[in-house]
């Protein structure tokens, strides 16, 4: 066992903050590091110590590997906590750590790299008895072949790249007479976009939810989930709203899911936070997907509804300890519900808004937490992310955790830049989003026009050109001279608070 | 009394306002509305508008003001009623069409899906830039034909630079 004295957070953003805010909590000294464009940016504001990397772009500065692992040294951190995103993931980078006697707050090198290859995981999951969705075991030989597996599995089939990602190369195919076509550009597409034409065949699930289990395991071979989070409503495959429990997912679901996250876990050698992600049909089937090896973007929601904070088990983890929790002891009590608050216009497509935040306010009262990487005042840098913060609310039920949701999105205040915010308030009021009807397809299948959906209220509009109306009213009052207007008024501290109110604005 | 007219890209409306007893009035539509409007700090002013309390941010503009409510914010550009009227009478228009697109953002061009003389609708998707770590699809705010594109691809351009105008 090591005491840990001082960690490193490499990383930036509302993640940095969280994780100095455990370090604080924990009595443990605080490192930021930081490119050049964020030496004002909060996590760099609220760390015990600072120290710069320079340069701008993440590859300049929160990738680089050596320089970060320099600082660490001179400064005395024992350990590196990478947050997510940037190296959180990096099997090389937990290697450098070890090869210089720095703790990396996550698993292995070699589960890193084993649960990072899609491949195999998949054959990881399937030595822990996971269950996986039906596929063809081996690259596509020749039609015949394909079809007979396709038979095999059933329509609708999905034709993925064996070297695939990002949609490139994947193909619905809904009856056996696409299938010939629906494989020939596949794998033309595939060899264009991987320089490798290998596709298969899995079964395609229909209107899928993201449902994940959060795991949690120590060096002296305990393992334990945290329940379940359900983060199906996503755009370009990234998630916006993420709740825990799952609306669909009962004791008994929850027990047999939790076990089989337990076993990958264990099959690997899993130490420290992690997630097991899963897609769940229609009938409540549920498939592997992969293992995030690393804290993900919305652990809050688990943290609020078990009470247990994910960032102090990973710093005990770490240190050699054991988990602080048995499994018996892990209860899900109330709701919660994450919306992560993006700089981004969402009528134009949830493309990225940049700029200069004018006004920033954040909610707060009951069942708020939010957790934010800037200020008011701050630039959204052109260079990172477009997280601005998360916004978690809890409530004893769903229904509840939905209205302060509402609540708390009305408070929130971000001007300057475009946001996620309206987009969100939108969807807590969606009837299927009340009735937990989701799926991967929500924000297509609920608002199939989403510029439309996001015209504002009439009553918005007319409020904001009343205002622009009372403003410049006001102004060309002054320009004309407040003096000039007969006041008839008897009540003098009313005048003089508002001629004072007046010197203020012009 | 003050006549006004308050104009968006699409939309306009009519607003009457005056002074009676040290205080302010708002009338649209036949209902009026007392309005007190005190400014907090930086561009952010409380209004409480017929016993109703809001708190908005404005931002002064060439041309106009750009009032966000809540986490929405939209432009407006307020005109004398009747000079208003005159202008509409003469024909004249200042609603300036939108007749480019220009990068939202600082960026990498990655593909461009349109070509000069394409009849493109609304809502197309014009080119992709990456921006942020990701890929994001320009679409077109008009439905049109396209004249020039002063991109290429593997281009990086900063925000506001004017990628495809219409003719």
């Amino acid at each position: 066992m090591t005491e840990i004295k001082k960690i490193l957070i490499a990383n930036r953003g509302e993640i940095a903050v969280r994780i100095i805010r455990g370090c604080s909590d924990a009595g443990i000294t605080s490192v930021a590091v930081y490119s050049d464009p964020d030496r004002t940016a909060y996590h760099v504001r609220a760390a015990d110590e600072a120290y710069p990397l320079h340069g701008s772009t993440s590859a300049e500065s929160y990738l680089v590997q050596e320089k970060i692992i320099e600082v660490a040294k001179e400064c005395g951190a024992q350990a590196i906590h990478p947050g997510y995103g940037f190296l959180a993931e990096n099997a090389s980078f937990a290697e450098l750590c070890a090869k210089n006697d720095i703790i990396f707050i996550g698993p292995t090198p070699e589960v890193i790299s084993l649960l990072g290859d899609k491949l195999e995981a998949r054959q990881t999951a399937i030595k822990a008895g996971l269950p996986l969705a039906p596929a063809s075991t081996h690259d596509i030989e020749n039609i015949n072949g394909a079809k007979a597996d396709a038979d095999k599995i059933g329509y609708p089939v999905l034709i993925k790249a064996a070297a695939g990602g990002g949609g490139k190369g994947m193909r619905i195919v809904e009856s056996p007479d696409a299938l010939e076509a629906a494989i020939k550009t596949a794998a033309s597409e595939a060899t264009s976009a991987f320089g490798d034409k290998r596709v298969y065949i899995e079964k395609y699930i229909a209107r899928p939810r993201h449902i994940e289990i959060q795991i949690m395991a120590d060096t002296h071979g305990n393992v334990i989930h945290l329940g379940e989070r359900e983060c199906s409503i996503q755009r370009r495959h990234q998630k916006v709203i993420e709740e825990s429990p799952s609306p669909v997912v009962d004791d008994k679901l929850r027990a047999r899911m939790g076990e089989a996250a337990v076993a990958i876990a264990r099959e690997s050698g899993y130490v420290g936070a992690g997630t097991v992600e899963f897609l769940v049909d229609e009938t409540l089937n549920f498939y592997f997907l992969e293992v995030n090896t690393r804290l993900q973007v919305e652990h809050p929601v688990t943290e609020m509804v078990t009470g247990i904070d994910l960032v102090q088990e990973q710093f005990k983890v770490a240190a050699g300890e054991k988990l602080t929790i048995t499994q018996e002891e892990v209860k899900q009590r109330g709701h919660a519900i994450e919306c992560r608050i993006y700089a981004e216009d969402v009528a134009a497509g949830f493309i990225p808004s940049t700029g200069h935040m004018a006004a920033y306010h954040e909610p707060s009262g009951p069942g708020v937490r939010v957790d934010s990487g800037f200020v008011s005042g701050d630039d959204i840098p052109v260079y990172y992310d477009p997280l601005i913060a998360k916004l978690v609310t809890w409530g004893s039920d769903r229904r509840q955790a939905i209205c302060r949701m509402l609540r708390a999105l009305d408070e929130y205040t971000v001007q300057g830049v475009e946001t996620t915010i309206p987009f969100e308030a939108m969807v807590m009021e969606n009837q299927s989003f009340i009735d937990g009807r989701l799926s991967t397809h929500f924000i297509a299948d609920e608002f199939p026009d989403l510029a439309a959906s996001m015209m504002p209220p009439e009553e918005e509009m007319e409020l904001s050109a009343m205002a622009a109306a009372l403003i410049d009213y006001r102004r060309k009052f002054k320009l004309a001279g407040i003096g000039n207007e007969k006041q008839q008024t008897a009540d003098a501290w009313k005048l003089s608070g508002r001629i004072d109110g007046l010197r203020k604005v012009w | 009394m003050k006549k006004v007219q308050v104009n968006t890209a699409d939309k306009n409306y009519k607003f009457e306002l005056w002074r009676s007893n040290g205080d302010l009035f708002i009338k649209r539509n036949g209902s009026q509305h007392k309005a007190d409007i005190v400014r907090l700090n930086n561009n952010r002013y409380s209004l409480i508008i017929g016993g109703r309390s809001h708190e908005i941010g404005v931002e002064h503009l060439p041309d106009g003001y750009a009032i966000s409510h809540g986490a929405r914010s939209e432009n407006f550009r307020v005109e004398d009623y009747e000079l208003a009227k005159i202008k509409k009478a003469a024909g004249i228009s200042d609603t300036q069409a939108v007749k480019n697109v220009a990068a939202p953002m600082p960026g990498l061009i990655v593909d461009i899906q349109c070509a000069i003389g394409d009849e493109v609708t609304k809502g197309q998707s014009l080119l992709v830039m990456e921006a942020m770590k990701m890929e994001n699809d320009i679409k077109s705010p008009l439905s049109g034909k396209i004249k020039a594109i002063n991109i290429s691809p593997r281009e990086s351009v900063d925000k506001g630079r004017v990628l495809v105008e219409f003719e």
